[in-house]
């Protein structure tokens, strides 16, 4: 078995930085101005806000337990049944939304690209690597994210700057209710909260003093680069916004088509297929993690297997459609996100609260 | 070599890679090339069903990749009508034993019949289809589309012009304006559910336009027979076809055709709307130094407009504030040739207020065609909305018919000219 070597504050921001953008940058555009119309941009900003709570309770919870797993820390406090319990809803909630940018990524490529290809060879080009990266470990994945890094900033900058020359029409503000905007943020909730995911490697995440700022400044970069992608692609689309699904790649071919800067689509293509890549592998090593907290003495391969084959089934059967998807995302999956909004702050609230009032005792 | 298959056996990222490439990579040399099953489809014409059973009779002006050492591209017109556009887009593919590739669509030409109906319906498909570009250019003729596409098609073989090119160009001139499915779509889910569509006439012995020598296709058939290709073959005689990018445009409320607007009310409107390069202002019988009563022509070099909205007793008032940079191109003069060079002619103030009244005049015409058709073609909604949402929406309460608040807007124009 490889053994999961600890990571730093870089690789720990930049394997945060390229969760930032799952599930949030192809069709929830679209979803937002079609619930909420140019309001939406206001649900994705008051849930990043949300996900920067977990990240500052993540950094509080750290400083108390610098060492410990968060599986121990749970079990510590509110005994194993529970510890167990949550685990598998975070576990289920990781494969859900594996399962969400699995499909959304597939019907996106299908589409745009090679509309003969089928989930089949999808899977064989997705799987083996995915698998590969999350049984190597944290440290693997964050070592070869590290090595993309550049490259990916370098195609954000470029599509945001370039999509900010595409804009030119105005476009109607305060046209939605109150009660549209918050619709449209309990819809799309669980398409957040993931940095969860760094409590689950808590053990593995190694920050030395002072690079705190780091974890910080990489999440405040992700966050506000989806939210600039949603803002152009609203300036783009304008009231057509809900006709087209794919934001980021459709910010580039606007550009493409009415500013005649060539295919520049293809770049926003490769940047998808890299970030789906680092994201379904993290997903999955979270997915591991909570394999081996429910069922600590089962080998990998059971991990591995289950995952698969549950994947491979509940794609090949339950969702592979865009309005599927779209049903499981808005109507299914957000009552998953009372785990990484609700359940993982309590635990690591009354955590810190018991450590503290130990402190004080001793 | 054990070693290395050793090697190979213990790395299954290697072995999968050598899957993919065998399994794959044989069974991809096994299929057709693209070039052989793909009908690249350059423009779509939509007419009527002469067939009543059917809806549309779709024409396809289809490139055909054919491997060859000449540069000659192919091109077809293939005729086909269905219940709906998929389906005479399925029996398209079906007569040209191909696949309709869309993702090449560059312009789509209605016949003007057609549009007396929800325009929408007839572009539904095509902005759902993913493959159609959104910049697609959209034009209305009021000839069938199908000669238009017949024409288009002459016109690309003889001077390699192309339609959608053309449309494109409009929105350099103020008496013009360009058109794509996006736009059309913007507009009609916009607030005002204003659309505008530019006409090209195709126009037989006409003055004006772009020649195109054609052949007179044979007409008659089936509707539902595939290949007919107009234009092609067939012992036709020659006519020569002019295509008219005039300036005119339809005028489109809520996906129903309202009005045709003519290039000067266009122009008129264009003032507003501000989305133009240059065009030609001409004051008539000046007298001013050093001219006497002449005929003179200035072009818009640059342009700058501001927009403001306040709203005072509840009323907006719209306040447009235009700033023209311009050249003099052109004098007529009735003593005959003006006898100075015109590159140095700093505008007068007199000049100057001339050409102001005559904008301002037009732009009053402009407005007057917008108030009457109750359609904000230069979305002043948009605006007023975000300026003041409250007063404005409390302005709206306030009127009979929402629709008509063009008429209750008041609106203050000004206007200043400049040389170059």
């Amino acid at each position: 078995m490889i053994r999961d070597k600890a990571i730093g504050a870089w690789q720990t921001g930049i394997l945060l930085f390229f969760l930032i953008f799952a599930n949030k940058i192809l069709i929830l555009p679209s979803l937002l101005f079609n619930n909420a119309k140019f309001e939406g941009l206001i649900a994705p900003i008051f849930l990043f806000l949300l996900e920067l709570g977990l990240l500052i309770l993540f950094y509080r919870l750290k400083k108390k337990f610098p060492t410990e797993r968060f599986f121990d820390i749970v079990k510590e406090h509110f005994g194993k049944i529970v510890t167990i319990i949550v685990f598998i809803f975070v576990g289920l909630f990781f494969l859900g939304k594996m399962i969400l940018l699995y499909n959304v990524t597939y019907i996106f490529f299908r589409n745009l690209i090679y509309k003969e290809s089928n989930n089949t060879l999808f899977l064989i080009c997705l799987l083996p690597v995915v698998n590969h990266l999350a049984i190597c470990g944290v440290r693997t994945i964050g070592r070869t994210a590290q090595l993309f890094f550049p490259g990916v900033v370098g195609i954000l900058l470029f599509a945001v700057v370039v999509g900010i020359f595409g804009i030119n029409s105005p476009v109607i503000v305060e046209q939605s209710s109150f009660s549209n905007i918050v619709l449209a943020t309990l819809r799309h909730i669980s398409v957040f909260g993931d940095s969860i995911i760094l409590f689950l490697f808590m053990d593995k995440i190694q920050v030395k003093k002072g690079e705190w700022k780091i974890i910080f400044s990489l999440f405040t970069a992700g966050a506000l680069s989806v939210m600039a992608i949603i803002l152009v692609f609203f300036l783009s689309y304008t009231y057509t916004s809900f006709l087209h699904p794919f934001a980021f790649f459709e910010i580039l071919s606007f550009v493409k088509e009415y500013g005649g800067l060539g295919r520049l689509d293809i770049i926003s293509m490769v940047f998808i297929i890299f970030l789906t890549y680092f994201q379904l592998a993290i997903y999955l090593k979270a997915f591991f993690v909570c394999f081996d907290g429910v069922f600590p003495k089962l080998d990998r391969i059971y991990s591995v297997i289950a995952f698969n084959f549950s994947f491979v089934l509940l794609i090949r059967y339950a969702i592979i459609n865009l309005s599927r998807i779209i049903i499981y995302a808005e109507k299914f999956l957000p009552y998953f996100s009372i785990i990484s909004f609700v359940i993982i702050p309590v635990c690591c609230v009354i955590a810190i609260l018991v450590k503290k009032y130990k402190e004080k005792r001793e | 070599m054990k070693r290395f298959i050793a090697k190979i056996w213990k790395t299954p990222m290697v072995m999968i890679f050598v899957f993919i490439t065998v399994f794959y990579g044989f069974s991809a040399l096994g299929k057709p090339t693209e070039i052989n099953r793909f009908a690249v489809v350059t423009a779509i014409g939509i007419d009527s069903s002469k067939n009543e059973s059917d809806q549309y009779e779709l024409s396809f002006l289809t490139f055909i990749p054919i491997a060859e050492q000449t540069f000659t591209e192919t091109y077809k017109v293939i005729t086909a009508s269905g219940e709906s556009f998929v389906e005479a887009i399925d029996y398209a593919g079906q007569y040209l034993g191909r696949e309709v590739g869309l993702s090449h669509l560059r312009t789509v030409v209605l016949n003007e019949e057609l549009l007396q109906g929800d325009v929408t319906k007839i572009l539904d498909y095509l902005t759902r289809e993913k493959e159609v570009p959104s910049s697609t250019k959209l034009i209305a003729t009021n000839s069938s589309a199908k000669d238009f596409l017949n024409a288009m098609q002459k016109l690309d073989m003889e001077s390699s012009i192309k339609v959608s090119e053309m449309v494109d160009f409009n929105h350099r001139y103020i008496t013009s304006t360009d058109a794509s499915l996006e736009t059309f779509f913007k507009g009609y889910f916009s607030p005002t559910q204003t659309s505008i569509i530019p006409i090209f006439a195709l126009e037989e012995n006409e003055d004006k336009g772009i020649s195109v020598s054609n052949t007179e296709s044979q007409s008659g058939g089936s509707d539902t027979q595939g290949g007919s290709n107009g234009g092609q073959t067939g012992e036709g005689e020659n006519v020569s076809y002019n295509i008219v990018n005039g300036g005119e445009s339809l005028l489109f409320k809520n996906g129903f055709l309202t009005k045709q607007i003519s290039p000067q009310d266009m122009k008129n409107i264009n003032y507003f709307r501000g989305n133009f390069s240059t065009g030609a202002l001409t004051i008539e019988n000046f007298s001013g130094a050093p001219f006497e009563n002449a005929d003179l022509t200035f072009n818009i070099y640059d342009k700058k407009m501001k927009k403001k909205v306040v709203f005072e007793n509840g009323i907006p008032v719209f306040y447009v504030d235009l700033k023209f940079t311009v050249v003099l191109n052109g004098v007529e003069e009735d003593s005959g040739m003006f006898d100075e060079n015109v590159d140095l002619y700093l505008i007068t103030n007199k000049a100057a207020g001339e050409i102001e009244k005559r904008v301002k005049s037009n732009m009053a015409d402009g407005l007057a065609v917008m108030r009457e058709e109750k359609a904000d073609i230069a979305d002043f909604y948009t605006k007023m909305y975000n300026t003041d949402k409250k007063s404005f929406k409390r302005f709206l309460d306030s009127l009979d018919d929402k629709d008509d608040y063009l008429n209750h807007v008041l609106f203050k124009t000004r206007v200043r000219v400049y040389s170059r």
